[in-house]
């Protein structure tokens, strides 16, 4: 078959398919380009890149040149991306197919998808409940098989949570190991482009293409490569994995669920005594940075703009009518936070206990070569079902952590409940180890294959 | 009563010279198109990011080290927040608890004024008002300047008149431009000052300051601060309550306006800026720059003060890093100061007049040294030297070669003739200067050479007259 006729029957399905409103729209001239293209390429003899014709979802917050743009957001309507991202250009120069954007809590502010100003997306395996968030687009767009692969952003467990609702691999690479350039900032310290799939190997191949260092991102790094070279190498005995014992407090059945994945594993328990104040802390870092972030929106340059009387009032409606409500609730903590006075007791403070976080989980590693845990204390929720707030950001209670300390993490499934819903086991590597994280045999001890 | 002194502090933007913005690689040119310097960073796009310009660093070290500052080997960029349609990303980032330098000093003249901090930022953009015109009826944003660096060089107020501040600015720029870190040109923008005044009564401690902004040149800045101290002391002197406020200063009425109280400041709300590393600087690079530093201008002053200029020569030669290179290849080969003397009597006429920056001088150096080579062996007269000069200096003529085409008077006879003429028309300067009074001889010499347009040789007239004296000539 030719790379044209797949990634057109690709569309097709998506068009016809997509009943969980996972994509927000589809890329069908691009990538219908992109497919001709590499079957001239193929014709003419030439060598195709490492992902010739495989189709690609991108969340809304990642560019791509050309295209409508909108982070899931009204306050963009309109905008056509000007430039491409460079985890974009990199898969392009390896010959994906970007084939469409998908839905997403508005400015990846959510655990649900239902922050999104297109509505909210729905969970494959139960079309009544949440896939997720905020990348619910891009974690329902892989388990409904729309696609095999799709990038998202993970800030507080963006990733992590819809990967595990919806059953797939949902993986956050190490902060700065994956360009930043071309994903629209909610929390600069903490935002980190990552892939969902459900074949590791295939999540692996686009983690190989995307990471690097970036000229354009000064907060991107090397990581370590090395442990590519030994892949599937098992080190002595089996790996010691840590099971931190603050993060058991989850319901029963995902708590049974996450045992059985671990029989048989050299468990050790341990602790990170800090992360009891994690998602205090988050919720002080990230809204005090998205507040700055968000500020260039405001109807002057791009975007939809709404006249007021003068200046100021145009801002305030530009931004009251164009921001969500939990958008503008974060901004409004954020500005708090940073706001002369206040900046001590909560920016700096928090940023202080950050790094004790930070320390937790580098002594914890002393001790242990990975670290594993539920990745959500429940299975997904019901549409509607979770409307206050707090109980929303509670839901990264386990993801939180090594976002906090910019650590590598995975979840991978880990087992279903009675109902039939996913759960799903988060593994956190020590810094940098993305590669030993993806190639390990942890992967495949667990739960489904 | 005792009187009202002031407290002045300066805090002085100078644009770095780069070729690159701060934190994207747009060109820094000026005078572009407007919106034509701009690429998705410096207009604040969604998703972009800003990388660090290594030169401007580089340059914000040498500035801290002729400003006699500390150098910070670690040093942070944060970001300053508040909404404004020429700030794109609704946030500058500059530098705020960690500088990149501080505790320096600058000396004016004798006075010591020490510098708290100078630290790196970038620029906004620039906007145009087209109110109620056509066909634009509204304000636009012109971003070119957005993004261009910057270093804020603040002052504490040790600065204790106007006067002093004019001088400051004088000598900071002078500083700046000799060490090439800035071209310190108000007329482009790429020095802004804002002035901090206080007064208060000898002995107190410092008064209610304000802030005064929107000066267009260095005198403005004496004029405003003038006014300002006026205006304090006479609501002090009232009884009156001064209040920290902004002002903006009017040139065309003189006068400064409130324009904003304290209480109405922005709370920029700063956070260090997540998206830039912090900027750490190794002693090589700091030694790099030491390297880099040329001599600077109070070391040349001294230097040819010791060659034999005069104060006020060696501060107008200095003034102008090109024009003192300049008079240093001219002094290579000739008097230096004559050659000081010709060249503020006679070029900075002529690049005055003409309207000609340093950098193009046309006439060489090697051509006025000549000039002034003739001059100090009494070869021409400084009456030929202002007539040659201006043909000289256009078309960088060889002086000789100018002195070919004017006929000299050197035949003794004739000048005899022109002298006893001369004496007879100034009997009493003859008779003073018979009666030993050697400088009433100019009286008589200058009139001789009004006579011959300068031509007649003036060491033969000097002979002459002494001849004269000597045969106890009468008029």
């Amino acid at each position: 078959m030719s790379y044209f006729d797949e990634i057109k029957n690709y569309l097709e399905r998506i068009k016809k398919q997509d009943k969980y409103n996972a994509f927000l729209e589809i890329f069908e001239q691009r990538a219908l380009n992109k497919a001709e293209e590499l079957d001239e390429r193929k014709k003419r003899g030439e060598k195709l890149g490492n992902l010739a014709g495989i189709p690609v979802a991108v969340k809304d917050n990642i560019l791509v040149k050309g295209e409508k743009f909108t982070c899931g957001s009204k306050i963009l309507e309109g905008f056509v991306a000007p430039y491409s991202a460079t985890v974009v250009e990199k898969l392009e120069a390896a010959d994906a197919v970007i084939i469409g954007r998908t839905n997403m809590d508005e400015f990846a502010m959510g655990s649900s998808t239902e922050n999104s100003a297109y509505g909210p997306t729905k969970n494959p395996h139960d079309l009544k409940r949440v896939a997720g968030g905020s990348s619910g687009g891009s974690a329902a767009a892989v388990a409904g098989d729309l696609v095999p692969v799709a990038l998202g952003s993970d800030t507080g467990g963006s990733i992590r949570q819809p990967a595990a609702f919806c059953g797939v691999l949902g993986f956050k690479p190490t902060y700065g190991a994956v360009s930043r350039y071309g994903l629209v900032a909610f929390a600069s310290s903490l935002d980190q482009i990552g892939v969902f799939a459900k074949d590791p190997d295939l999540l692996e191949s686009v983690f190989d293409v995307i990471y690097g260092v970036d000229e354009k991102d000064e907060t991107s790094h090397k990581i370590d490569t090395s442990p590519k070279n030994v892949a599937f190498q098992r080190i002595e005995g089996y790996p010691k994995i840590g099971v931190p014992k603050e993060f058991l407090n989850c319901s029963q059945e995902v708590r049974e669920i996450f045992e059985k994945a671990l029989k048989g594993f050299n468990i050790v328990e341990i602790s990170l005594p800090h992360t009891e104040y994690a998602v205090a802390v988050y919720y002080i870092v990230a809204p005090s940075e998205a507040s700055s972030n968000l500020a260039r929106f405001d109807g002057v340059r791009y975007g939809r703009r709404i006249e007021g009387d003068d200046l100021i009032s145009t801002y305030s409606k530009t931004r009251g009518h164009g921001f969500g409500e939990e958008v503008k609730r974060r901004i409004m903590i954020g500005t708090f936070s940073l706001s002369s006075g206040y900046y001590d007791a909560y920016y700096l403070k928090a940023q202080k206990v950050r790094t004790l976080i930070a320390e937790d989980f580098r002594d914890a590693f002393k001790k242990v070569d990975y670290i594993v845990t539920p990745t959500t204390p429940t299975p997904a929720f019901k549409i509607g079902e979770i409307t206050d707030p707090l109980s929303l950001y509670l839901q990264d209670v386990y993801t939180i952590p090594a976002s906090l300390a910019g650590l590598p993490a995975i979840s991978i499934p880990a087992g279903k409940t009675k109902d039939g819903l996913p759960v799903g086991l988060q593994i956190i590597g020590k810094r940098n180890s993305d590669f030993m994280l993806l190639f390990h045999d942890i992967f495949y001890f667990t739960g489904e294959k | 009563m005792s009187e009202y002194v002031p407290a002045i502090g300066l805090e002085v933007h100078v644009q770095l010279k780069t070729k690159s913005k701060m934190f994207c690689s747009c060109s820094t040119d000026f005078g572009a198109p407007p919106n034509t310097n701009i690429c998705p960073v410096c207009t604040g796009q969604p998703g972009v990011l800003p990388t660090k310009n290594k030169k401007a660093i580089e340059l914000a070290i040498r500035a801290g080290l002729v400003l006699n500052c500390k150098i910070q080997k670690y040093s942070l960029f944060a970001r300053k927040n508040y909404f404004y349609p020429d700030l794109p990303k609704a946030y500058q980032i500059s530098q705020y608890e960690l500088p990149i330098s501080k505790e320096g000093f600058l000396m004016v003249g004798d006075k010591k004024i020490r510098i708290i901090r100078a630290h790196l930022e970038e620029d906004a953009g620039k906007l145009l008002h087209y109110i109620g015109s056509t066909p634009v009826d509204g304000s636009l944003v012109d971003l070119n300047r957005c993004g261009i660096p910057l270093l804020e060089i603040v002052s504490y107020p040790d600065i204790d008149s106007p006067q002093m501040a004019f001088d400051y600015l004088k000598t900071l720029r002078r500083l700046l431009r000799y060490a090439g870190i800035s071209d310190c040109d108000m007329e482009k923008g790429s020095l802004r000052c804002d002035c901090n005044v206080s007064v208060r009564k000898i002995g107190e401690k410092l008064g209610v300051k304000t802030e005064i902004k929107n000066m267009n040149s260095f005198k403005e800045v004496k004029d405003a601060l003038t006014y300002e101290i006026e205006r304090q002391t006479k609501v002090l002197k009232e009884g009156g309550k001064i209040f920290q406020e902004t002002r903006l200063w009017n040139p065309k009425q003189g006068k400064t306006f409130a324009m904003r109280r304290k209480e109405e400041a922005h709370d920029y709300r700063y956070f260090p800026d997540p998206d830039l590393r912090p900027i750490f600087l190794s002693e090589e690079m700091i030694s790099e720059q030491k390297k880099q530093i040329p001599e600077l201008p109070a070391d040349r002053k001294k230097r040819y003060t010791e060659m034999g200029l005069s104060e006020y020569q060696a501060d107008v030669i200095i003034d102008e890093k090109e024009l003192a290179d300049y008079f240093e290849k001219v002094a290579e080969n000739s008097n230096p100061c004559e050659a000081a003397n010709i060249i503020i009597t006679h070029l900075l006429r002529q690049i005055n007049e003409k309207n000609i920056p340093y950098s193009q001088i046309p006439l060489n150096p090697q051509n006025l040294s000549e000039l002034v080579n003739l001059k100090t062996d009494g070869k021409i007269t400084p009456q030929i030297i202002k007539r040659i000069f201006p043909e000289m200096f256009e078309k960088n003529e060889n002086p000789k070669k100018l002195l070919e085409n004017i006929e000299v008077v050197s035949d003794e006879g004739e000048i005899k003739k022109i002298v006893m003429d001369a004496i007879q028309k100034n009997a009493q300067a003859w008779n003073d200067y018979k009666a030993g009074n050697e400088k009433a001889s100019g009286r008589i010499i200058g009139f001789v050479m009004k006579q011959t347009e300068g031509s007649a040789d003036p060491v033969k007239v000097k002979k002459i007259l002494e001849e004269l004296k000597n045969e106890n000539f009468d008029s």
